[in-house]
């Protein structure tokens, strides 16, 4: 240990993160006090390190912060993630800033400040690769001197925020990559609330609890998008084919349009209701479909179902299958006609929320459907309380179940309930 | 494809070692030191002994593929990290991955597993590997090690720190002192 260079001591305290642990490492001999000065790249105050954080008022969480960061020089990630409290006063919010401005590469910072507290002007710019806010207001970005050189993943988590500057923000973030909003609070100008956002290096995106009736996303590079918890009415994706990863989970949105589809590779929809023709016209283009998951998702005309005819031309290399939904008594057999096999499916997932005959029934078209099948895991909801009749549903289940397995001695059969 | 070039390394102890090219490329420094010329000798090693070398050899073995494809770009870009090291994610990644299929699932579960017994090594060897994998400028060994480190350092009082890593206390009683009070809220 003797030997080791101050550097890597530094190091391996910049692996620790928690501002208490580098703090008492500090304290073990002159080398690690300075590899903690000098050559610490990493520090974290993370009200989850240290159960103390919570006895301790705000102002001391200040002072201690202010005086920890000032004992270090060349910080490269500083996090500050303090649930507890409710706000920081914006000078020694501002002072951790402006000290780590020249060396920043990342910083999570998730406390309201007051007043509030520009965090983009006041934070490191030329080096911000990943920028984490939370519970702050931005306001006012100016392109023209306020850039982003290097920020590739920009996460926004209860911020309030114009449409135009979030739009802005983006064009001042050349190279930017990954972008996260959870539950932005997004003013309009207009009274038609429309979001445009462009960016041509986006490549992957997580939307959750974005409430807008038109929303345009332009992004040319885009691999991945996944929406949570949203109201869109209006909801255009423009882009050159690049989406391979798509996952829908909660979300009620009345126009869904994606441009280009036929690079998509995983289609993960939940608890969604859909209007099938217009989105399976979207996705019949998606050959290179490997995953497919309808789960909880509920057809806007009662009518309609997903028929594996189909399934099983337009997406030849499907290789994992999830479906749970209502099914309809008459119509089941009709979603399972057709001559073409699910050539590739390897792993089948099949849900019920609520146990029926018909389930069993199912399971056993879906299996003939598959002749490479090596899984099958079947998800049910079982209820707390049990009537006799459900008891003996569920009884025949797992009977006709075992029966039906006997035929496909070699798909191993997984049961999940909740 | 042409017979892959046998490079010739010799440890401070004087034992001599052959490897591939592509497998001691995973070092930078020994990757300068080929580009500047010396590849055709034998390249000194100075600072690593015959007693880990084999070690950090049996690391650069396992990350071969993905220098491979470091080595046809340009070399400038110090941040690009091995695409397989999990260590190398700290808290947040710049940019988190498309997701995964299960080809590369497997493919992490089996690394990680790689990593755990790789790492299963006493204090010394990781001393030893922490001061090669500076030397030979290996970010995701050196990552890896410094984690184990870290992990052997959390939690502990300055005195438990001390006796596990055999580090002498060399601050006077004022210095001591003054760090305990700079920082007081931390020795509560």
């Amino acid at each position: 240990m003797e030997s080791l260079p101050v550097e890597v001591i530094g190091n391996i305290l910049s692996r620790l993160g928690a501002a208490r642990d580098v703090v008492i490492a500090s304290a073990t001999c002159r080398k690690w006090r300075e590899a903690c000065r000098n050559h610490l790249d990493t520090l974290s105050f993370d009200s989850d390190d240290w159960p103390v954080y919570h006895d301790l008022t705000t102002v001391r969480l200040e002072i201690l912060i202010t005086q920890t960061i000032f004992q270090t020089r060349g910080l490269q990630c500083l996090s500050i993630s303090m649930d507890e409290v409710d706000e920081f006063s914006a000078a020694p919010v501002i002072a951790w800033l402006m000290y780590t401005r020249e060396t920043l590469r990342q910083l999570l910072y998730n406390v309201r400040t007051t007043p509030n507290v520009n965090i983009l002007e006041k934070c490191g710019r030329q080096r911000l690769e990943v920028l984490d806010l939370s519970n702050n207001s931005i306001t006012g970005v100016d392109p023209s001197y306020q850039r982003f050189p290097c920020l590739k993943s920009l996460s926004l988590s209860h911020i309030s925020i114009s449409a135009l500057d979030l739009s802005l923000l983006l064009t001042a973030c050349p190279k930017i990559e990954f972008l996260s909003l959870v539950n932005p609070e997004i003013a309009m100008s207009d009274s038609q609330a429309t979001m445009e956002l462009s960016s041509p290096t986006l490549k992957k995106i997580y939307f959750e609890a974005i409430s807008l009736d038109k929303f345009i996303l332009e992004a040319d590079g885009l691999e991945s998008l996944i929406l949570k918890d949203c109201t869109l009415e209006y909801f255009d994706i423009i882009g050159k084919g690049t989406l391979k990863y798509l996952e829908i989970d909660d979300v009620s949105v009345l126009h869904l349009e994606i441009e280009s589809t036929e690079n998509l590779e995983v289609i993960d929809l939940s608890s969604f209701t859909i209007v099938w023709p217009k989105f399976y016209q979207m996705i019949s283009r998606s050959s290179k479909l490997r995953r497919l998951r309808l789960w909880g998702v509920v057809f806007d005309d009662e009518d309609e179902i997903v028929d594996l005819e189909t399934i099983a031309v337009c997406f030849p290399q499907l290789s994992h299958l999830s479906l749970s939904y209502d099914l309809k008594d008459g119509l089941i057999n009709y979603g399972l006609q057709g001559p073409t096999k699910l050539e590739n499916v390897a792993v089948l997932e099949l849900g019920w929320t609520v146990i029926s005959d018909h389930f069993s029934l199912w399971v056993a078209g879906l299996l003939e459907r598959c002749p490479n099948l090596k899984k099958l895991v079947i998800h049910g909801v079982v209820s707390e309380a049990k009537t006799h009749e459900e008891c003996h549903m569920l009884a025949s289940f797992t009977s006709s179940i075992v029966q039906l397995m006997r035929k496909y001695m070699r798909v191993e059969v997984q049961f999940e309930y909740e | 494809m042409a017979s892959p070039k046998v490079i010739v390394l010799r440890t401070c102890d004087g034992e001599t070692f052959e490897v591939d090219e592509s497998v001691v490329y995973v070092s930078e420094t020994i990757k300068n030191m080929i580009e500047d010329g010396c590849g055709d000798g034998v390249i000194p090693l100075p600072n690593v002994s015959s007693k880990i070398f084999p070690k950090v050899i049996e690391y650069c073995k396992k990350h071969v593929s993905d220098f491979e494809s470091l080595k046809k770009t340009s070399n400038g870009d110090e941040k690009e990290k091995d695409k397989d090291d999990d260590s190398s994610k700290k808290g947040k990644e710049a940019v988190p991955d498309v997701e995964e299929d299960a080809e590369e699932k497997a493919r992490v579960e089996e690394l990680k597993e790689w990593e755990t017994t790789y790492m299963d090594i006493d204090q010394q060897v990781l001393f030893d590997l922490l001061q090669a994998a500076n030397y030979l400028n290996i970010k995701g060994l050196l990552l890896m090690a410094a984690e184990k480190a870290a992990s052997m350092i959390r939690g502990k009082t300055p005195e438990q720190i001390r006796e596990t890593f055999n580090i002498k206390n060399d601050f006077t009683p004022e210095e001591y002192e003054e760090v305990r009070r700079e920082n007081a809220w931390a020795f509560e």
